[in-house]
């Protein structure tokens, strides 16, 4: 923002030769613009804007007067941009509580000396030029402040990355597991957010999702690799070992309770803990049913699905995108809600665009 | 004559005087400003007309004016003046000598103003 010199007193007075005496008094410190009347004042505020240090104002004058100036401002630029001084022959208190309470910042009484004006002047004139100097610096550091919990938001987004990608390295994984389903997760997002406001997700919960989703198998870092790592097929007691992820990885989350705030840090236990129930509420670990699981889990769970079919693991080859599209849409994993699967079709050239993007073979 | 005796003359404070001219220089300029205004003779004609509006507004002038300036006693004679004209009901019958009063403080001043060298 330019800066300006403010170096303008304005000084208004029907009475020339009070003009006169407060030109003399202020024209050592300020460049001084007298003013007749109410409506010269208003002009001349208008004209040098910025550059006003202060105004000196007269009640009583002729046309405009000194209140209607004062009612001018409130209503227009607001008072409190400069130090207004009432220069009065008034003296009672109801004259001045009605001025102090307009916002005004001093009274000078007539008969007024030169001493009092241009230490009344300079004392209202450096209190403003504080305070303003105080606000700027309020603003620089707001913008600071800011700028740090920008970077810290990223540190904390790099942070979940390399914690899902040390995950997912352990399972050896193709390597983009995590940027796919964040991926997938996020396009899904924006489709409910478009097209189901009942579940309230709006641009900043659709990033924390995208986000988020990165954690959703982190509790596998306390599975066996013996079962982790198994090729083929898992016995049932086996399967049931994997089944724990959910459940450590809410755990392990929990203990993260110092290092997030309070919502950002549910909606990735939901997440972890969620992202295997079905909509049937034949899923685990809980068993919960239809909406009552969390819409976070519901979509990072179609997400890691579709990933998890059109990939290869140690266990199983990539299906195709068609063949994944006919499995999950089909129920044969499990049932989904059915508005996700709206979005889950819908978004199919999305998918299609992010798997080409992120297959490190390619 | 000299500022000084000016307001010797006319029952003023010098020093105070001083305190809101500066110096006898910017004092005289002001003074002499202050008859060719004529503020007073505005005012008096307000008065005569029983324009109650502008025997205020003239009044109020003129008091700030005569008590900045130094000349205190005109300053007094007007604010009593300016009181009078301030209440609607007072001002039907502003007493004469009020108004003798104050011709009487700025002829005063006005003869001792063109006395200045």
């Amino acid at each position: 923002m330019e800066e300006l010199k403010k170096d303008i007193a304005v000084v208004v007075d029907d009475m020339e030769l009070n003009r006169d005496l407060l030109v003399m008094m202020l024209e050592q410190d300020y460049t001084v613009v007298p003013c007749g009347d109410g409506l010269e004042a208003v002009k001349a505020l208008e004209t040098y804007r910025d550059r006003v240090a202060v105004m000196l104002l007269d009640l009583i004058m002729p046309g405009m007067d000194g209140y209607a100036v004062l009612e001018h401002l409130s209503s227009t630029v607001g008072i409190g941009r400069f130090p207004i001084l009432i220069i009065s022959g008034e003296s009672d208190v109801e004259t001045e509580s009605k001025c102090l309470s307009a916002g005004v910042t001093d009274f000078i009484k007539k008969p007024f000396t030169i001493e009092l004006v241009r230490h009344r002047v300079r004392n209202a004139v450096s209190l403003y030029s504080y305070r303003n100097h105080l606000e700027e610096i309020v603003d620089a550091q707001t913008e600071v402040l800011r700028e740090q919990n920008k970077r810290l938001a990223e540190m904390n987004d790099r942070i979940v990355e390399v914690l899902a990608n040390i995950v997912e390295a352990r399972n050896l994984e193709s390597g983009s597991h995590v940027k796919r389903v964040k991926g997938y997760s996020r396009i899904l997002a924006e489709y409910v957010r478009d097209h189901y406001p009942e579940y309230g997700l709006d641009d900043a919960k659709v990033a924390e999702i995208f986000h988020a989703s990165a954690m959703h198998d982190i509790g596998k870092i306390r599975v066996s690799d013996v079962v982790l790592l198994k090729p083929g097929r898992l016995t049932p007691e086996e399967f049931e070992l994997i089944k724990l992820h959910c459940v450590y990885g809410y755990e392990i989350l929990e203990g993260c309770r110092t290092l997030w705030d309070g919502d950002y840090l549910d909606l990735c236990m939901q997440i972890c803990r969620h992202h295997h129930e079905k909509w049937d509420g034949r899923g685990y670990p809980d068993g919960l049913k239809g909406d009552d699981i969390p819409i976070a889990a519901q979509i990072v769970s179609v997400a890691d699905c579709f990933d998890a079919l059109t990939t290869e693991r140690v266990y199983k080859k990539a299906f195709t995108v068609d063949k994944a599209y006919e499995m999950i849409l089909g129920g044969e994993c499990g049932q989904f809600n059915p508005k996700l699967m709206k979005a889950f079709s819908e978004c199919r050239e999305k998918f299609e665009r992010l798997k080409a993007e992120t297959e490190p073979e390619a | 004559m000299t500022v000084r005796e000016l307001y010797e003359t006319l029952g003023g404070d010098y020093k105070e005087a001083m305190s809101r001219l500066m110096n006898d220089q910017f004092a005289s300029l002001m003074l002499k400003k202050f008859l060719a205004n004529n503020e007073y003779g505005k005012m008096a004609e307000a008065f005569a007309q029983g324009d109650r509006a502008s025997a205020f507004r003239y009044s109020h002038n003129l008091k700030g004016v005569a008590l900045n300036l130094g000349l205190n006693r005109l300053g007094e004679a007007v604010s009593a003046l300016c009181e009078i004209a301030r209440d609607e009901a007072a001002q039907e019958n502003c007493p004469p000598e009020l108004l003798e009063k104050a011709a009487a403080e700025y002829e005063a001043a006005a003869s001792a103003i063109r006395s200045l060298g």
